[in-house]
């Protein structure tokens, strides 16, 4: 009974209200796509592919023989080869896309929601958010490993800039160490 | 109850009064009426399907057609604003449109078309219409004008069907479901090439494709056995869609999610909750109240016209109604209907309507726009509102009558399904109406014509290009032990016969680990995967097996008769791989191919049913927590329990064994040839160090097929005349099992030919025997469809599974049981049905081998063929009658004597054995056909065939005393000259 008399009320409201009726929301945000936006290279091979070869505190790395590792890992969408060797830009794209430290990005890339680390499965599943994790749990709370997968992944190269941007220069601080914030 | 009914009509006058003066009063010109609109609250603009109510809408109809179907925009959400036709120059009255979709800016709308290839209208000069459903884009017009667009079509085949298409973003084309089995028609069983059918043998399988934004690329990404449908985009880029799970006595559509190239396809919700058939997913608003939550409808296998309940259902903390993926959230939630009315999600009238078809708005006010009807019924043929109903008559509806009484009665749950389009408010509740329907057609499938943000666009899934170019993916089963609630590979699954002498307990148990695990209690893997424990060798698991679905071929007749008694379709062993100490096991398998597992014990019978269907793409790695795991949190198998070394393994495993690895990866990457999964069950332990005092190994197994006396199955494949009957007819010390089970006898094995056209020891193993009541009556229930049925005992092979009952076929068999002379899982019925003989010991009989191939036969569903193609390599079949003579003699019968009855039935959680006729018309006249035709025999004998015997046979329905369908009578006449017109074409 209640909800029916909401109703009546409800139309009552919207009825005859010409112009902008009594409710209506603003105009819907739309943000700017992420598609065709990369992550950035020059930060992962220096700040991201160390987490992910070196193994965490009681647990395995993710790049692991019986885990992610590409040859013998069973791990999903993951692949990771432990031992590529980080890159010098110098030779530029093509070059560096033969790479294994690219493969790894790559693999790396395709497991984030650019801009959104929360909803990025390389931070959700080692965090067990939600999802499962054949690994089991690896970052069961905050640390640096975790600021800079963040970090990493909330920090998209400006629309229309390729992975090697230069803009991921500023990921890194003067020294060349990993910013996390 | 009553109060309420009364104040929804009372709504509906006064929403009625309401529009009319406003309409009243707006002024004369075009401009004027647009300004005095009734503007539902939130401007949107909106475009929505309006189709005829002939439709049979069902979840299991792919692609259902009625002529009258256009695609239609409102400028407004305004039941008084402008409606424009945009399909009309195409379709011309005589076409249909279903499932549009919008382009994340807003500016495009994707839909399915069909018109009849008579049809004039052109497109870049061709013919426009081909006579299926081709996939149309529409561009729209500038602001203001928007029904100024212009439409284009995306694909234009003229033998299957495209539907159900939705954007990907970053123009990357779109994901759609076809029929066209772009992929999976080359792979089907053995190497064939065939369209497959789904697993009701009715309609050319629905699944997932993706293809490019200009049409082309088209390829396959999903290969169920039935049905996928309904996909969307999740804001996380992954593909949401509604999947047909149809195995055996599991029917239902479940949520399941994959990356947009089909990999890591894996159920989402919905597997095991209230409700039958969860449809039409979206996301809510990523911004709004409800943001990470999904809507969609949950209705009934048949008979809604897909209307139902409307659910928000929190997927992202629960993989289940009741299975909780955190300690942060209650154990109950996963869902909930956002009407603070009920909506009845089953058949049968529900006093405050049906819905279908939401689409949540993102604009922050949570509101979703919604396809919905109203409760009516006809009385003598009028539609009425169900307010108009008597307690007693709406008593009268809703209980179980029989066939004959629901049709006397001048009340009829029939009234065409009238959906109008709805603003509904979850937190107002309250209902906006923003178009009714015009006498004959529905409304539904409403979406907003406004931008919103595009998805995430997820890469394609790097995959190993040496198993890719082979056509294999890997999959690794962390632990089958790592089972949830339902125990599928726990105390639930496992018999006192199961453990191994001296062993106390079969799987120890321990408190887990893990402080973020949900389970109070979990496998001990640390003392399973350790020789020097006695849980070592004590552990059940032995073996995974792995079958592949075999799709029934479209244009077969016969089928159903050839598949036999039971509710699986047909399958092929794949074959075995070991399962370790620790429950893993590491193999490849075909790709793009429906593969189930079982876990099987040491004589090859396996604990579980797999009611569903996995897929791997080519050079895809998948790794499983376990068996019938949780499906969220940790693998058991991982960190520290899976790291654990026992110093009782050999040292050269213990040495070889790297971070992370199961036992069956070791293994594996020592072997290599133990990934590719072996005919026969052959393996001995690997790990235990015998040298040390105390350690025994695991038992050693060897079933191999060469030590069979009788013929062996071929390739994987099962037939009973040629495999099973010998067993029965084979000379044995003391005589054959004719010598006592001859024909005539009540348990006759003899190999003669049944009614059935079947082999009758099939029959008698496979059909229970009626059960009598005290008077020595047989005794009979009326079910759902008010279908009289005689009540039967178990029979001695139980081919029952369901998602709440899937427990291994043979081993809840008493047939295997007997056979055996073990207690297994048979139910206490089953085994008063069928005592164990005094005499002779039945224990023994059969050889150790023998019991392995009956277990594998009985466990892959008792079917009494697997292979489809005869010993030519043709599909099993007489020459096929005309579909277009069906059309028009056969299905009008069908449709008035026996779809009453024979309608799709679906399970429900924790449903056990639901066993009805597999036999099920829709009026959906492709789909009826190969029904019909799966139970057609011989062209040239119409009288013979099942299609005409059983009705013609008093008394049928069973239980009753006539025959709906007497030799000779008209509609048996039309159906014989139908089946008959096939002989010798």
């Amino acid at each position: 009974m209640r909800v029916s008399l909401a109703i009546v009320a409800a139309l009552s409201l919207a009825a005859c209200g010409g112009g902008n009726p009594l409710d209506n929301p603003d105009d819907v945000a739309n943000p700017a796509a992420t598609g065709g936006r990369r992550l950035s290279f020059v930060y992962f091979q220096a700040c991201v592919q160390p987490v992910l070869a070196t193994p965490q505190p009681g647990a395995s790395a993710c790049a692991a023989g019986g885990c992610h590792d590409s040859s013998t890992g069973t791990g999903g969408a993951l692949r990771l080869d432990g031992s590529a060797t980080a890159q010098d830009l110098a030779p530029g794209a093509d070059a560096l896309r033969r790479s294994a430290m690219y493969r790894n990005f790559v693999s790396a890339q395709g497991v984030t929601v650019i801009g959104n680390p929360d909803a990025s499965l390389l931070l959700a599943k080692p965090r067990l958010a939600n999802v499962l994790h054949g690994g089991g749990l690896i970052f069961s709370g905050p640390s640096d490993a975790t600021r800079r997968l963040v970090f990493w992944i909330s920090r998209p190269m400006p629309p229309g800039q390729d992975e090697f941007s230069s803009a991921g220069q500023a990921l890194l601080d003067a020294g060349g160490g990993c910013r996390t914030s | 109850m009553r109060l309420a009914l009364a104040a929804w009509a009372a709504v509906a006058l006064a929403a009625a009064g309401l529009l009319a003066a406003c309409q009243g009063g707006s002024g004369a010109s075009a401009a004027d009426d647009a300004r005095a609109a009734v503007t539902v609250q939130g401007d949107v603009p909106l475009a929505y399907v309006k189709r005829s109510t002939a439709l049979r809408l069902n979840p299991t109809n792919g692609a259902p057609f009625a002529p009258g179907g256009d695609l239609m925009l409102r400028d407004k959400s305004s039941p008084s604003a402008p409606e424009h036709n945009l399909t009309e120059t195409v379709t011309r009255g005589e076409g249909d449109v279903s499932d549009p979709e919008v382009s994340y800016d807003g500016r495009r709308i994707v839909f399915a078309l069909r018109c009849p290839t008579s049809g004039t209208a052109t497109v870049d000069g061709a013919p426009a219409c081909t006579g299926r459903w081709n996939l149309w884009e529409y561009t729209l017009g500038p602001a203001g004008r928007l029904h100024e667009g212009t439409l284009r079509r995306l694909t234009a085949t003229t033998d299957s069907d495209d539907v159900d298409p939705v954007y990907l973003p970053a123009g990357r084309g779109f994901v759609f479901s076809s029929n066209r089995q772009g992929t999976s028609r080359r792979l089907q069983v053995m190497g064939r090439d065939y369209l497959g059918l789904d697993e009701y043998e009715r309609e050319r399988v629905f699944n997932l494709h993706t293809m490019a934004a200009d049409g082309s690329e088209v390829r396959q990404i999903s290969f169920n056995q039935s049905h996928d449908r309904n996909p969307v985009i999740r804001p996380n880029g992954d593909i949401l869609f509604s999947r047909w799970e149809h195995v055996a006595g599991r029917n239902r559509f479940t949520l399941f999610r994959a990356r947009p190239d089909g990999t890591d396809l894996f159920v989402l919700y919905g597997a095991h909750s209230s409700g039958n058939s969860f449809l039409h997913p979206r996301d809510m608003d990523p911004a709004g109240a409800y943001r990470g939550q999904l809507i969609s409808s949950l209705m009934p296998l048949s008979g809604t016209q897909e209307g139902g309940a409307l659910m928000r259902i929190d997927a992202l903390n629960y993989s289940e109604q009741n299975t909780p993926a955190n300690r942060t959230v209650p154990l109950e939630g996963g869902q909930i209907q956002v009407t603070s009315q009920p909506l009845d999600m089953e058949r049968g009238l529900s006093a405050f309507g049906k819905a279908t078809t939401p689409y949540p708005l993102w604009d922050g006010s949570d509101r979703i726009l919604v396809a919905w009807r109203p409760c009516e019924v006809t009385r003598d043929g009028v539609v009425v509102p169900c307010a108009t109903l008597t307690e007693a008559e709406r008593t009268r509806l809703a209980s179980r009558r029989t066939r004959a009484e629901i049709d006397a009665d001048p009340l009829q749950d029939n009234a065409p399904a009238a959906y109008g389009i709805f603003m509904f408010d979850p937190k107002l509740q309250t209902w906006l109406n923003v178009a009714s329907p015009p006498p004959g057609f529905m409304l539904t499938d409403p979406v907003a014509l406004a931008a919103r943000p595009e998805p995430a666009v997820v890469e394609a899934t790097t995959v190993d290009a040496a198993m890719a170019a082979r056509g294999v993916g890997l999959f690794e089963v962390r632990s089958v032990y790592d089972t949830d609630g339902l125990g599928r590979m726990g105390a639930a699954v496992l018999a006192d016969a199961d453990l191994e002498s001296g062993c106390t307990e079969a799987i120890p148990q321990t408190a887990p680990e893990d402080r973020t695990e949900l389970r109070a209690r979990v496998a001990d893997l640390k003392r399973l995967k350790d020789p020097a424990d006695p849980a070592y060798r004590c552990g059940p698991a032995r073996f995974l097996r792995i079958t592949r679905a075999v799709a029934p071929p479209a244009g077969s007749t016969g089928l159903r008769t050839a598949i036999g008694e039971t509710d699986f379709e047909q399958v092929q062993l794949i074959g075995y791989v070991p399962v370790e100490p620790d429950g893993s096991a590491r193999f490849e398998v075909p790709a793009d191919t429906p593969l189930a597992l079982q876990v099987v014990d040491t004589q090859g019978r396996a604990f579980q049913t797999h009611t569903n269907w996995l897929q791997l793409r080519p050079g895809e790695r998948r790794a499983c927590d376990g068996c019938h795991s949780p499906r969220r949190g940790a693998s058991l198998n991982s960190g520290a329990v899976a790291d654990h070394k026992p110093a009782a393994w050999k040292p050269e495993m213990a040495a070889a064994r790297a971070a992370g690895e199961t036992l069956a990866a070791t293994r594996t990457r020592l072997q290599p040839a133990l990934l590719t999964p072996a005919p026969d069950i052959v393996g001995a332990d690997a790990w235990a160090d015998t040298t040390r005092a105390g350690v025994q190994p695991r038992r050693a197994v060897a079933l191999r097929y060469d030590a069979l006396a009788t013929p062996a199955p071929r390739q994987g494949l099962i037939n009973y005349p040629e495999h099973v009957q010998p067993l029965w007819s084979r000379a044995r010390t003391g005589g054959s099992c004719l010598s006592c089970h001859g024909a005539g006898t009540r348990l006759d094995l003899s190999p003669n030919v049944a009614g059935s056209g079947r082999l009758v020891s099939y029959d008698r193993l496979l059909i229970g025997p009626p059960q009598l009541d005290a008077a020595g009556q047989v005794l009979t229930r009326i079910d759902e469809d008010g279908v009289v049925e005689v009540v039967r005992a178990a029979a001695l092979v139980d081919t029952g599974a369901s998602e709440g009952e899937a427990t291994g076929l043979a081993r809840k068999s008493r047939l295997i049981e007997i056979l055996s002379g073990q207690s297994l899982k048979a139910g206490a019925g089953a085994r008063a049905a069928h005592p164990t003989p005094a005499s002779p010991a039945h224990a023994g009989m059969l050889d150790a081998i023998e019991l392995r191939l009956l277990a594998e036969w009985i466990d892959g569903g008792g079917q009494y063929v697997n292979d489809p193609f005869d010993a030519s390599g043709r599909v099993r079949t007489v020459a096929t009658p005309s579909e277009s003579v069906f059309r028009q003699q056969a299905l009008p019968v069908l449709v008035a004597q026996c779809q009453g009855c024979h309608q799709p039935q679906g399970s429900t959680a924790g449903a056990t054995n639901v066993s009805r006729s597999r036999f099920v018309l829709t009026g959906d006249a492709e789909g009826d056909f190969n029904a019909a035709l799966s139970l057609v025999d011989d062209a040239c004998n119409p009288g013979a065939s099942t299609l005409l015997k059983r009705p013609s046979t008093a008394p049928h329905p069973a239980g009753g005393s006539a025959a709906v369908l007497p030799v000779g009578s008209a509609g048996w006449q039309a159906i014989a000259a139908w089946i008959g017109g096939g002989c010798g074409r």
